[in-house]
This record gives structure tokens, C-alpha cells and sequence, in this order.
């Protein structure tokens, strides 16, 4: 019986080091917090977001000017701090940013998919700085938040490097993802 | 298989290695290739991996046997798995190095130069298209028609649209529109003629170029054509007034060719930028079915090992019940192979070995009943010899000592050299001397049987032994062959023979000589009487006439106690006080002072008849007195209760009683005394035992010690 109970125990250290591993190498995977940036707003009527991409600024931009499609999903939430129970969500955002380059005139063509707007600009700077940053950008009203709350807004980027693929499963690997989270209370 | 405790840590390694195989292929998230397969990969790989580990803990935990069959089954998974294995990872190493090699020609320098060159020739076209479409509408932003009638200044549109006619001809342009500040449209020429009044609202480019004060254009798709799209602000003392627009149509071929151009390059550089991506998704793709091949490998492996070892593992199964003994095992049969075969021979083994283990069951039960019933015959034997009243003594055909029963050591009081193992003869010494002589003499006569009288002498009287021998033929090999003697004392029969011929003989001299000492005293009387005056010597006459009276009367008395001993009356029983019996006693022997009789306790009774009661110690006490008739010693009577018992004790201070005559004291006509007829002793021991008692010497001198003791209450059958 002891003997049972000693392998026993090797066992769920064994298991309890292997879930440690991969933990560890799930952890591995994800993208660092810092390499976004996010700023919060608060006007007299409306919060804003300042965010921005300071992560491979190089590669997106090489793959721009190699005609490569790229879309940037930014998903901006905000949501009251609780304690003991789950965080309460107050408002979610999402923005879809599309650069669709041409190689033969030397433009791409900046699209907000939320909006419809589209642009199209003669220089890879400007599309690039279209994708990575969301400047001064209107998240919720001010009167939806509260005095002496603590709010935590958490920001999410996926990109998506070539063009949108249409099956569901499309993007459950391989995505790029991005965060960064920011607790805020009103002035 | 040399090493079970390493072969044990094998699953073990095996998992560590398949994780250390899984970490190395960890998707990294950082471009890495696979996506779904990579992570397909790696829960195939940590559910081998654990699957490893827990077959491997199990190894490790296992203190006893495998199961039976297990570690062939092992055996042939690893083969069956490792067959495949090997052969899978060596295509996979090559096919990897198949693409390494492929990717190298793919993304060769020179292809790349080319799509370069490619593009540059795409995007050269459109610039010079683009350049040209530009400098020319530079020239024409300043041109009086266009600016006055986008200043609103005139409305002579017949020249405007000639002015426009002019400039599209001149520029070979597809078309030209003239806006005013507030994007309407004023004029407009179109090649083949317009196709619609209305014009296409303006882009963010013409704002564009309306807020710069700069020509732009721009590259739109329209109906699966290609135009440039040119815009220049016309500009007046005022700033800007209007907008030109212009439309060059791109040749068809050319644009088409641009744009295939566009699209292998950007798909190359998609390509190339995933290089290292595609190299992984091929390795993982190829891992996968590597994986998959291994496994099905394996299932497939544990399935056909499982029908293969299942027979073996179900022999061992059976044998190891019949190591245990169970004996009902039966195998399943299998399908007409080798292994059927054998586990066809095996059953039938089975069934033969239950056959011969249930007849030899039944045999041992045979045996166990057999050896229970001869045990039972000699506990009953042995039970039999123990509490038979007879002497029992059984030799082997060598003469030895086989079995002696307790009696036989108890009737002839036989020395400790008497066992079993010792020769008959060499232990039938001394006053044994006569079964020595009956052994032998059965031993060497011809009959099977002999039977003999002996006597035997023992402390202080000689027993008779009646002694019968029979010679035990051994009839078949287990049998035995030896001599049985069973040896019975008879002395009290020998004795009640005896006293039954001496009654025998009192009574024929009772009748014989008693009839004629009546007329013989008679005629002495009547000579004495008759004959006395007559006689000269009266004293002679006297004298011989009483004498012969005196012996008449003599012979009468002894022959009455002749014939009391012979025809001893039944014991009429009744209950009588022992006081007063022994009182009558006192009364009686008033006379002798030296005769002290003691009194029990007053209350004390006994079933006898007091008359021949009376005779006994009357008999004892004239003993005693005339014992002591010289000396004038001491006589004592007293009687006394012991339990079931009432004891007359007579005891005297005479001269005793001789050890040899001791020996015969109770024999009829053995007496001391001159004038005894030795009848008295003999009579009183026979009345005592009639009243089932007993009388008997307790001490032959000093003081001489007799003892009657008669049972209280009567015996059921008498009373």
C-alpha cells in the first residue's frame, strides 16, 4: 500500500510537472503585454482610447510593400472591477482594419470595415500607421461610467496577415494576438 | 529481455523522449507553420507520451507476475510499431530534405530577380501612363476656357466643350470632365461619345487633389477594365475653381499581364516569407502521418497481438488453475491453426488429467475408508483387548511379542521385561515357566488349536490360568502369521469346582457314613449299659465303650458340618440392627471377660440373615478364643459403617496364623487345630460370599485380623 501511494505521488508530481511545462510553453506562445500600448481618455463626454502597435512594425510594413492584404481586429473593452465576482462589462468595440495594397500603382488602399470608408494613400507609412495605432478613439459616453469605480479596459489585437479567409476554423490557429490592459477610474 | 528492471523503465523513457519530441515542437506563435496541424501533432504526441507513462507506471508498480501473455503481446507491438517506425521516419528524413532541396530551387535568386524585373515593368507602364496623364494635365490647369468656366465667369459651353474636344484629341485621353469647386459636373468629352450625363461622384483622391492644389491619380477597375484616373485642380486669382478629371483607358493586355504580375509576386513573397513555415508544415504534416501510422500501427499491433497471445495468455490462465487445482478448465477453441491445435491438445490434456486425478479421488477415498475401517477395527481391537477380563497375548512366527493387553499384565503381575519385540521364551522365566511350556508346546504340535490348565504363583496364592492357543496361518501377503494365547484365571471356578466335588463327597459320607454311627453309638450305649456289671475291668470296658461313643459322636458332628457345607441353605435376607446383633453377641460371650465387644452407632442396619450372620462370627470368635486360650489374650469384636458397607472386624492376640497357612485358611478341611474339622473357615467365607460380601484376612499376626463386610442395602435381584 505504501508503495502504491509512493507511485502515486510520483504520478501526480509527474503530471503536475508536465502541466508546468506546458504551461510554460503555452505562456511562451503568447505575445508579451507590452508590446501595446494603450492610453486612456476621458473627456468631458466620451472616453478614448490611445493605442498602439510597437511590435514588428518592420515585417508588417515589408509585407505591405510585398502586396500583402493585412487586417488588424482591434476589440476594445471596458468592464467594472469586481473582487468576488467576475469583472461587469460595460462596453465592447470592435474595429477592422484592412489594407489591401497595389503593387502596379504603388498605393494601398486603406478600408475601415466597420464604416465602409475607404482610402487610398501613396505611401507605406501612412497604411501602416492606419493599421498599428487607434488615435484618440471614442470608446463608450462618459455617463455610462461611474465616480469611485475602478474600470479595467482591455485591448485586443488580432492580426491577420494575407487575406480573410471565410471558414470558421480559419483563424482558430495561426492568428497573431495582442493585448493590453489598462484600469481607469473617473477624475 | 535480458534486463526486466530496465525493459520496465523502457514506457517510461519512451514518454520522456516523445515529450522532450513534443517540447522541441512546441508551435511557437511567432509565424511558426503547421497551425492546426502542429497542434494536431502535439496532443498526439503527449497523448502517446502519457499513454507511455501510465503503462510505464504500471510496469513500476507491478509486483507480481504479469499477466500471462503480456509481455509477448508487448513484444510484438514494439516489433510491429518499431517495423514501421523506422521505415516512416527515414522517408520522412528524406522527404524533408526533398523539400529543403525543392524550396531551394522554388526560391531560387533568379525567380526572384524576375518577378522583381516583372513588376518593375508592371508598375513602369502604369507610371509612365501615370506620368504622362499628370504632366500633361499640369498644362492645362491654367487654361482660361477651363478656369472661366469653372469660375462660373461664362457660360459659352459650345467652346468649352470644344476646348475639351480639343485637349481630349490632342491628349488621346478616354475622357475628360470638367468640375466646379462644388464637384459638379460642368463639361465633359468622352471617346465614342458620352455614354451618361451624370458623372461618378468624386473620390477621396479629387478631394485630395482639390485640397492639395496638386495633380493626383489613381488606378480604378471598371467593368473589368483598367483606367487611369487623373485629377488637377484648375486653379484661378481666387485659388481653385474647378477640377479636371481624366480618364486614360490602360491597354487591356497590358493590365492583365500587370496584374498576374502583381499577383505571382505577391504570392511568391507570401511564399518565401512563409518559408519556413511551409518547411514546418510539411515536417508537421509528414510527423502527423508518421504519428498516425504509428498508431494505427500500434492498435493494429495490440489487436493482432491480442488474437495472437489470447490463446497463449488463456494456456497459461488454465494451467495456472491447474497448478491450483482446479481441474474443471476448458479453452475456448480457436480457429484451425497451430495455436488451435494446441489448445486442442491442451483441453484434451485437461480432461485426461481430471480423469485420472478424479479416479484417484476416488481411489484415496477408497483407501481412507478402508484405513478408517481398519483403524475403527483396531480402536474396537484395542478397545476390546483393553476391557477383556482375559489375558491376551499374540507372537509373531519369530516368536516375538506382537501384543500384550493390559489384563494379561494385571492376571500374571508380568515384569516391565515384558514387551513387544521380545521373544516369548527368553521373558517366560521363573514362576512363568508354564506359558513358556504352553507357547512351545503350541508352537510345535500339529493341531491350530491347544488349550491347558496351569497355575501360576503369585505373591501369596497360585492362580489357575486356563490358557488357549491358536496358530495364525498368514493367508495372503498382508496377512499374519503368529501364535494367539488368551489366558483366563479360574481360580474362583477351579474353586466353586472344588468346593462343589468336596460337597459332593460330604454329602455321600454324610448319607453314606451317618446311617450307620446312629445304631453303632446305640449299641456302644446299650453294651455299656448291659453288659458294664457284667465286665470284671469296668474301667477297660468303660473306657472303650466311651471312646467309641466319644468318635461316634465325633464323626457325627463332622459329618453334619460335612453336610452343612454341602447343602448351604439360600440367605433368607432381612433388615437387622447391627447393635443388637453384636449385643446378642456380648451376651453370648459374657463368660469370657476377655472378650470385648464394641457397639456401633445406634441406627446402623444391614440386609442379611441374622442366623448364618450369627454363625460366622461365632465361628470367628470361637477361632479367636481358642487362639487365646493359652495366653488369655484380648478378643475384640466390633463392627463399624463404611459407606455402602457394614465391616465386622475380629481381632485377637494369639499366636497367629503361619504365612503358608494363610494361603489356605479359607480352604474347606484345612485347619490348624487338632480337632478341626477345617470346615469352619470355609463355611464362613461361603456365607459371606452368598450375602455378596466378603470375608478375609487382614493381618495373619499380631493381632490376627479378620474381616467380614456385607453391603448394607441388598442386591436388586434379592431384594
Amino acid at each position: 500500500m505504501t508503495r502504491f501511494c509512493c507511485f502515486s505521488g510520483c504520478a501526480r508530481r509527474f503530471m503536475a510537472l508536465l502541466l508546468l511545462v506546458s504551461g510554460t510553453l503555452f505562456s511562451a506562445g503568447a505575445r508579451a503585454a507590452d508590446t501595446l500600448e494603450l492610453s486612456v481618455d476621458a473627456s468631458q463626454d466620451v472616453i478614448y482610447c490611445e493605442a498602439k502597435l510597437s511590435h514588428e512594425l518592420e515585417e508588417i510594413a515589408h509585407a505591405l510593400s510585398e502586396g500583402t492584404t493585412i487586417t488588424f481586429n482591434w476589440e476594445v473593452e471596458v468592464a467594472a472591477v469586481r473582487d468576488f465576482w467576475l469583472d461587469k462589462q460595460v462596453a465592447s468595440v470592435h474595429i477592422a482594419y484592412k489594407v489591401v495594397p497595389d503593387l502596379v500603382s504603388r498605393s494601398w488602399q486603406l478600408l475601415d470595415l466597420g464604416s465602409g470608408i475607404t482610402r487610398r494613400v501613396f505611401t507605406i507609412e501612412e497604411a501602416l500607421q492606419f493599421l498599428v495605432r487607434l488615435e484618440h478613439f471614442p470608446v463608450l459616453d462618459r455617463s455610462l461610467l461611474e465616480q469611485d469605480v475602478l474600470y479595467r479596459m482591455n485591448i485586443a489585437l488580432v492580426e491577420q496577415v494575407g487575406e480573410i479567409k471565410e471558414g470558421w476554423w480559419a483563424n482558430l490557429w495561426g492568428a497573431e494576438k495582442n493585448s493590453a490592459t489598462l484600469e481607469f477610474s473617473l477624475p | 529481455m535480458r534486463n526486466p528492471g530496465l525493459m520496465r523503465l523502457l514506457p517510461l523513457a519512451t514518454a520522456v523522449a516523445l515529450l522532450a519530441l513534443t517540447i522541441s515542437l512546441w508551435p511557437s506563435g511567432t509565424g511558426g507553420g503547421g497551425g492546426l496541424v502542429a497542434w494536431a501533432n502535439i496532443v498526439l504526441l503527449m497523448g502517446l507520451a502519457v499513454v507511455m507513462m501510465l503503462y510505464g507506471l504500471r510496469l513500476l508498480r507491478e509486483r507480481q507476475e504479469p499477466r500471462a501473455g503480456s509481455r509477448l503481446r508487448a513484444k510484438l507491438v514494439i516489433a510491429l510499431v518499431g517495423m514501421l517506425l523506422v521505415p516512416s521516419m527515414i522517408i520522412q528524413i528524406a522527404a524533408s530534405q526533398m523539400v529543403e532541396r525543392g524550396m531551394d530551387v522554388w526560391f531560387d535568386m533568379r525567380v526572384d530577380t524576375l518577378l522583381d524585373r516583372a513588376l518593375d515593368l508592371a508598375q513602369g507602364f502604369y507610371a509612365r501612363v501615370e506620368t504622362d496623364m499628370k504632366q500633361s494635365m499640369i498644362a492645362y490647369m491654367s487654361d482660361a476656357v477651363l478656369v472661366a468656366a469653372a469660375a462660373g465667369s461664362t457660360h459659352d459651353y459650345s467652346t468649352l466643350n470644344t476646348r475639351l474636344s480639343e485637349i481630349r484629341d490632342k491628349e488621346d485621353w478616354q475622357q475628360l470632365q470638367l468640375f466646379d469647386v462644388n464637384e459638379r459636373l460642368i463639361a465633359g468629352v468622352q471617346a465614342g461619345g458620352l455614354s451618361a450625363l451624370k458623372a461618378e461622384p468624386l473620390t477621396e483622391a479629387a478631394r485630395l487633389s482639390a485640397t492639395l492644389g496638386r495633380v493626383v491619380a489613381e488606378l480604378v477597375t471598371r467593368d473589368g477594365s483598367e483606367v487611369a484616373v487623373g485629377y488637377a485642380p484648375l486653379s484661378g486669382p481666387q485659388g481653385v475653381v474647378g477640377l479636371l478629371r481624366v480618364e486614360v483607358q490602360l491597354a487591356e493586355g497590358v493590365m492583365r499581364s500587370a496584374r498576374v504580375v502583381e499577383s505571382d509576386y505577391r504570392t511568391y513573397r507570401e511564399l518565401e516569407r512563409n518559408r519556413q513555415g511551409i518547411r514546418d508544415t510539411f515536417t508537421h504534416v509528414m510527423l502527423i502521418v508518421t504519428l498516425l501510422v504509428v498508431l494505427v500501427a500500434g492498435m493494429v499491433g495490440v489487436v493482432f497481438a491480442r488474437r495472437l497471445t489470447s490463446p497463449i495468455g488463456e494456456l497459461a490462465r488454465a494451467l495456472h488453475r491447474i497448478t491450483e487445482g482446479d481441474l474443471d478448465v476448458s479453452i475456448p477453441e480457436v480457429p484451425q491453426d497451430e495455436l488451435g491445435s494446441l489448445v486442442r491438445s491442451f483441453n484434451r490434456m485437461a480432461l485426461r488429467l481430471k480423469q485420472n486425478v478424479e479416479a484417484l479421488e476416488k481411489t484415496q477415498e477408497e483407501l481412507t475408508d478402508a484405513l478408517t475401517s481398519s483403524r475403527q477395527r483396531q480402536y474396537v481391537l484395542e478397545t476390546l483387548l483393553a476391557n477383556l477380563h482375559s489375558g491376551v497375548l499374540l507372537a509373531d512366527a519369530n516368536g516375538q511379542i506382537r501384543l500384550l493387553n493390559q489384563s494379561l499384565k494385571e492376571l500374571l503381575q508380568l515384569p516391565a521385561s515384558w514387551a513387544p519385540g521380545r521373544e516369548v521364551m527368553s521373558v517366560c522365566t521363573g514362576r512363568l515357566r508354564d506359558l513358556g511350556k504352553f507357547y512351545n508346546e503350541l508352537c510345535h504340535q500339529a493341531e491350530e488349536h491347544l488349550q491347558r490348565e496351569f497355575e501360576i504363583a503369585m505373591d501369596h496364592q497360585n492362580i489357575h490360568i486356563l490358557a488357549h492357543g491358536a496358530r495364525l496361518s498368514a493367508v495372503g501377503s498382508a496377512s499374519f502369521s503368529g501364535y494367539l494365547m488368551v489366558l483366563d484365571d479360574i481360580s474362583s471356578l477351579a474353586e466353586a469346582q472344588r468346593n462343589r466335588a468336596w460337597a459332593e463327597v460330604a454329602q455321600r459320607l454324610a448319607h453314606e457314613i451317618k446311617n450307620p454311627l446312629t445304631p453303632i453309638k446305640l449299641a456302644a450305649e446299650r453294651l455299656q449299659r448291659r453288659f458294664r456289671h457284667q465286665i470284671e475291668d469296668e474301667t477297660v470296658f468303660d473306657t472303650c465303650t466311651q471312646a467309641i461313643i466319644g468318635q461316634v459322636e465325633r464323626l457325627q458332628r463332622l459329618i453334619a458340618d460335612f453336610s452343612t457345607l454341602a447343602r448351604m441353605p439360600q440367605p433368607k435376607l432381612r433388615e437387622i440392627s447391627v447393635q443388637l446383633l453384636l449385643q446378642e453377641m456380648r451376651e453370648l460371650y459374657s463368660a469370657y471377660p476377655r472378650v470385648q465387644v464394641d457397639m456401633p452407632d445406634d441406627g446402623i442396619t444391614c440386609w442379611c440373615d441374622p442366623d448364618q450372620l450369627r454363625q460366622v462370627l461365632i465361628n470367628l470368635m470361637d477361632n479367636a478364643l481358642a487362639a487365646t486360650e493359652e495366653k488369655g489374650a484380648d478378643v475384640h469384636l466390633y463392627g463399624q459403617a463404611t459407606g455402602e458397607h457394614i465391616e465386622f472386624h475380629m481381632l485377637d492376640r494369639g499366636p497367629g496364623i503361619s504365612a503358608s497357612a494363610a494361603e489356605h485358611i479359607f480352604e474347606a478341611y484345612f485347619s490348624t487345630k487338632d480337632a478341626g474339622s477345617g470346615l469352619g473357615l470355609a463355611i464362613a467365607k461361603r456365607i459371606a460370599e452368598e450375602h455378596d460380601g466378603e470375608l478375609s484376612l487382614l493381618s495373619p499376626v499380631k493381632p490376627t485380623h479378620f474381616c467380614l463386610r456385607l453391603p448394607i442395602h441388598p442386591a436388586m435381584g434379592e431384594s
